[in-house]
């Protein structure tokens, strides 16, 4: 719904080339080729060569708008610079990065000790490519501009209401004392130490606060002025190949824990230990043994397997009367701790996920699901029927997710497999069709709902990679609960993968997960969902030996996630600009 | 001439020159000649739209003696005049019915087309320029053409207000937002009464009847400050970037500084004003819940109205919806979603097309409540209505084709007193095409339309309807002149 129909002309644009959209492609085609050309390996369009799909992000909806905004912005580069001309077989560039709603806020509560998320009235955060920390989506709009104001001015009287506490010196009042807070304090929000304007230019903001209303006033003008600094609200890297210690701290804490550098790493880049594989991989065994990088790798989750709104879902309440809000938050807790443990726990990330069926459930879930468990309201886990429950997608959240309010969906859970686990791209429908579906009774299964994705080729020509993937999901209804017989006739979960290194016909979602567990495209899939919300940006050609080496370390580490970040901390992507 | 590329080249050189802080500096620095306004009341406009909710046979009006229009035919060629017409004698359609009250206070005008395609359809619709991917979001809206032409941020506290009812879909596309600061600048809505209610009112007093107009905000200065630091130090990182991308993104950043600074009003409007008053603070909404949005919706038409009687801004945007508009309707007793179900329904399924009316009616009924509450507000011998334009648009003719050719719309109110010709319903000659079948933004093919006004002309009316002179709006190849005969 809306993220087909917000990224429809777009995404058909980037899509044109699939058969069934060829005849309305072929003008639009015109546009973003013309984006790639300015800029291979940055615009939208940039082909990908890695997973034999090409084209531009698998995030159809998500990445369309924002897609737009990183081609043009990339575009206006380009001339501006009379076209930069870029090694087609080089890696890919990530532009200079904006903190995103969850850094800012991360990096104010870190800075200034407030922790009431004051970027929750920036406004709507483009994606780019499933995630929103895509460095060419996330740009600066004058709304941007008047929120992060006032979000300054909140933070900076929230700083000297509790002035003793803010500053580094006893004697307020004193011009060397506030001498002493714009280096330290200047030191920690822009992750480097000042440079001479810098500290020049907060003197003279000091000076001129003081006059207008006493030193504390003076203190205020400086923090909001730090604060809409772009050397706080970007990763500032100015470094032209190998990146210094500082940036490097920045890089690794914004990775692990989408916040500003701790006094550890602040420590280590004034020591200069973070240009080595050595010194960087001993921060990394810190940080991500620490509490502070599950909620990174939780977020990244959501976003990877598009879960971040399950908790506000509604389903029909007449038919699912008892699909309640606590049910639906109760599902997002549970896939929550599933991903927290398959990344931190279990010994193989990528196998707990996709084929596990142990989950994390209370007792209202553990009823709702019709399973023995706990019983109170707090998470445990249990270990599921695996022919019911096999990987991630059988739980209830993605699978109510990836439904309509009164009937499944065979059409989005299929289309998820192909753009969210194997990374291929599925174009929307085109703009005549009409895609209302047949309503329910009780005697149509969703089977019969479908036939006409079969029936016509227009259709079909999209439908066959799509439908009978999502068949396979057919035991499980619109509230993810497990059901025996659909439209009074007993379930047919039969379903067959094509086109892929696992493909082949299955019976139900054991059988779909174990292809999809064992199959090499999802293992690069994963490693490349992670590149993209690492590095900000979608894989180009030129990463393909980036990506195969993340993909291989995650396949030798027996699917450790933690182990494919390690690496990729340790690696010279992740050192060199 | 073409305002966005004006006023983007502008700022640029504003912002490349090194002598930046001074620009930014003056801007600042005049506090409007309010007293200047004070004689008469001043002159407004509010841009009314909303998505699919209009079929042209529910729509528009029928003359006196003449049978109801046919119906769209399901090939997408619709039901259109191509005669120009200028009547005061109508029944007034399903559609429109509940404006009907307003009737001596309408414009009805038919034969203004937008540019194609449903998807873009709110950029498409003042911009000038088709919203497409290589520029999304067309060019600046008349909004802001506006607020720059008239200097309106030294003259009322906000140059121009955004308000939006459950449009605040998360991606910032080319079809969630109607107003634009220029190509790739969406300047989304405030969806939150409560949000926008703080905006206008939080630190206001509503002045004296005949006292004099509110003190400037001690913040300007130093705002004013702070922001030009950031501008400075955007321009040094600039120059130390390597990469031209990681440039054009700062430039982006340093454009926008620029427009808070330019649109973030510092005047203090033009004082007492009759009908000035602060609405109720609006309880807690959810900006996101369809159940809430008939309530969000009166309480923004509340913040608005009486924000523009107490003058904090002039010119203004209501959407209703994101292009998208997949919502419910829960208090009309529409479950299916609006854009996907209803707006994509085929020609043929009349349940759809009830439905779609019926929201078509819920939308009028807003407008004629808007019309009621300007008519309300005392303004010397007459009210609000008397100086306050209302656009009332919709982004889309026929959903299902993604058209917006024949725009439904209706122009309402008028300013100061007799400038807009009302009561009546015009519509304009459509000339066959000569060229190629037009095909929409998705590649379609279209029917065959021809040539009428199109929303640029509306657009240059309504420059001239506040008294600018201008002689061209938007992209050439779509502009006819303007409509002049709406003006008296």
């Amino acid at each position: 719904m809306r993220r087909i129909i917000g990224g429809g002309a777009v995404a058909w644009a980037l899509f044109g080339a699939v058969a069934c959209t060829a005849q309305v492609g072929t003008q639009k085609q015109t546009g973003v080729g013309v984006g790639q050309a300015a800029s291979p390996g940055v615009g939208p369009g940039a082909g990908n060569g890695l997973n034999g799909s090409g084209g531009a992000g698998s995030t159809v909806g998500a990445g369309a708008g924002a897609a737009v905004g990183a081609g043009a912005t990339v575009g206006a580069g380009a001339a501006s610079s009379g076209g930069a001309v870029i090694d087609p077989g080089a890696p890919g560039i990530t532009v200079i990065r904006r903190l995103n709603k969850t850094e800012y806020n991360n990096t104010v509560r870190d800075l200034i000790g407030n922790s009431s998320g004051p970027a929750k009235d920036f406004p709507p955060e483009e994606q780019g490519y499933g995630f929103n920390n895509n460095s060419a989506a996330l740009t600066v709009s004058p709304v941007l501009v008047q929120a992060q104001l006032t979000a300054a001015e909140a933070m900076s009287a929230f700083a000297v209401s509790n002035l003793s506490t803010s500053l580094p010196c006893a004697a307020v009042g004193d011009d060397a004392c506030a001498q002493q807070f714009i280096a330290s304090f200047g030191e920690r929000a822009f992750r480097h130490p000042l440079e001479a304007t810098d500290t020049d230019r907060l003197t003279a903001l000091f000076n001129k606060g003081k006059l207008a209303g006493g030193f504390s006033s003076g203190i205020e003008w400086v923090v909001q002025s730090v604060l809409l600094s772009p050397r706080f609200l970007y990763r500032v890297e100015l470094s032209s190949a190998s990146l210094d210690s500082w940036e490097v701290a920045s890089r690794l804490s914004y990775l692990l824990w989408q916040s500003m550098p701790d006094s550890g790493l602040l420590d280590a880049a004034r020591a200069d230990s973070l240009v080595t594989p050595a010194g960087v991989t001993t921060q990394v065994d810190r940080l991500l043994t620490h509490e502070n990088a599950k909620p990174a790798l939780r977020d990244f989750h959501a976003q990877w397997l598009k879960y971040g709104g399950v908790q506000s879902l509604a389903r029909d309440a007449t038919a699912y009367p008892d699909f309640t809000p606590s049910i639906a938050q109760a599902m997002r807790e549970e896939l929550d701790e599933l991903v927290t443990y398959a990344a931190f726990d279990s010994p193989s990330h990528v196998q707990t996920l996709l084929f596990g069926s142990d989950s994390f459930l209370n007792g209202p879930l553990a009823t709702f699901y019709g399973v023995s468990g706990p019983t109170g309201a707090s998470f445990s886990k249990v270990a599921l029927n695996s022919a019911q429950r096999s990987g991630i997608l059988t739980r209830g959240g993605l699978m109510a997710a990836l439904s309509h309010p009164d009937q499944t969906s065979p059409v989005l859970r299929g289309k998820f497999v192909r753009t969210q686990l194997l990374c291929e791209d599925v174009p929307p429908p085109p703009p005549s069709v009409v895609t209302t579906l047949p309503p329910v009774t009780p005697t149509f299964t969703a089977r019969d709902r479908m036939v006409q994705h079969t029936q016509d080729p227009t259709c079909n020509a999209c439908h066959q990679r799509l439908d009978p993937i999502g068949f396979g999901f057919e035991n499980l209804d619109p509230v993810g609960r497990w059901r025996d017989s659909d439209g009074g006739k007993p379930v047919d979960a039969t379903g067959n993968i094509s086109g892929t290194d696992t493909s082949g016909a299955f019976n139900g979602p054991a059988e779909l997960a174990a292809r999809l567990a064992a199959s090499s495209q999802v293992n690069t899939c994963v490693a490349t969902q992670y590149f993209r919300f690492a590095t900000g940006r979608k894989e180009i050609g030129g990463d393909a030996t980036t990506i195969s080496q993340l993909s291989a370390t995650l396949k030798d580490k027996g699917g450790s996630l933690t182990q494919l970040i390690a690496a990729l901390a340790a690696s010279n992507v992740l050192r060199n600009r | 001439m073409k305002y966005a590329k004006i006023a983007r080249r502008n700022a640029l050189r504003a912002i490349a020159g090194s002598t930046l802080a001074l620009p930014l500096l003056q801007t600042f620095r005049g506090f409007g000649s309010a007293s200047a306004q004070a004689a008469s009341y001043p002159k407004r406009v509010i841009i009314y739209a909303t998505v699919h909710t209009a079929w042209p046979e529910q729509f528009w009006p029928v003359l006196a003696g003449q049978p109801a229009r046919a119906k769209t035919p399901p090939d997408g060629a619709f039901v259109s005049g191509l005669d120009a017409l200028d009547v005061t004698d109508f029944t007034f359609s399903e559609s429109l019915k509940p404006l009907e009250r307003h009737r001596s206070r309408l414009l009805i005008t038919e034969n203004v087309d937008g540019f194609d395609g449903n998807h873009q359809g709110y950029s498409n619709l003042f911009g000038g320029h088709p919203s497409n991917i290589e520029n999304i979001g067309g060019g600046i809206t008349v909004d802001h053409v506006l607020a720059k032409e008239l200097d309106l941020a030294n003259v009322t506290k906000f140059a121009n207000l955004q308000v939006g009812v459950k449009a605040n879909a998360l991606e910032e596309g080319a079809g969630a937002r109607l107003s634009w600061y220029g190509p790739q600048m969406p300047a989304p809505p405030e969806c939150d009464p409560k949000k926008l209610y703080d905006t206008l009112f939080a630190n206001f007093t509503p002045p004296a009847s005949s006292g004099p107009a509110a003190a400037p905000d001690p913040a300007i200065d130093r705002r004013q400050s702070v922001l030009d630091a950031s501008a400075l130090q955007l321009q040094e990182l600039q120059k130390r970037l390597p990469l031209p991308e990681d440039r054009a993104k700062l430039e982006q950043h340093l454009d926008s500084i620029r427009m808070v600074e330019q649109l973030v009003g510092r005047g203090t409007g033009s004082g007492a004003l009759q009908g000035c008053g602060k609405p109720q603070a609006p309880g807690s909404l959810d900006p996101f819940s369809e159940a809430d949005a008939p309530a969000i919706a009166d309480a923004q038409i509340e913040n608005l109205v009486l924000g523009m009687s107490c003058d904090l801004t002039r010119v203004a945007t209501y959407q209703f919806y994101d292009d998208m508009g997949s919502y419910g309707h829960p208090w009309l007793g529409i479950t299916k979603q609006h854009h996907n179900d209803l707006g994509h329904a085929p020609s043929e399924d009349m349940a759809s097309q009830g439905d779609i009316l019926k929201i078509a009616v819920y939308q009028a009924e807003q407008v004629a409540k808007l019309l009621d509450r300007l008519g309300s507000i005392p303004e010397g011998a007459g009210s609000m209505l008397d100086n306050t334009l209302v656009v009332f648009v919709n982004t889309a003719t026929r959903g299902n084709v993604h058209s917006n050719m024949n725009l439904p719309l209706v122009l309402a109110g008028n300013m100061g007193g007799n400038t807009l010709r009302t009561g009546r319903y015009m519509r304009f000659k459509r000339a066959p095409s000569q060229g190629s079948r037009p095909v929409g933004a998705m590649g379609e093919a279209m029917s065959d339309l021809g040539v009428a006004r199109t929303s640029s002309d509306l657009c240059l009316t309504l420059m001239k309807a506040f008294g600018l002179n201008p002689t061209t709006f938007g992209d050439p190849a779509r502009f006819t002149g303007g409509i002049n005969e709406i003006l008296a």
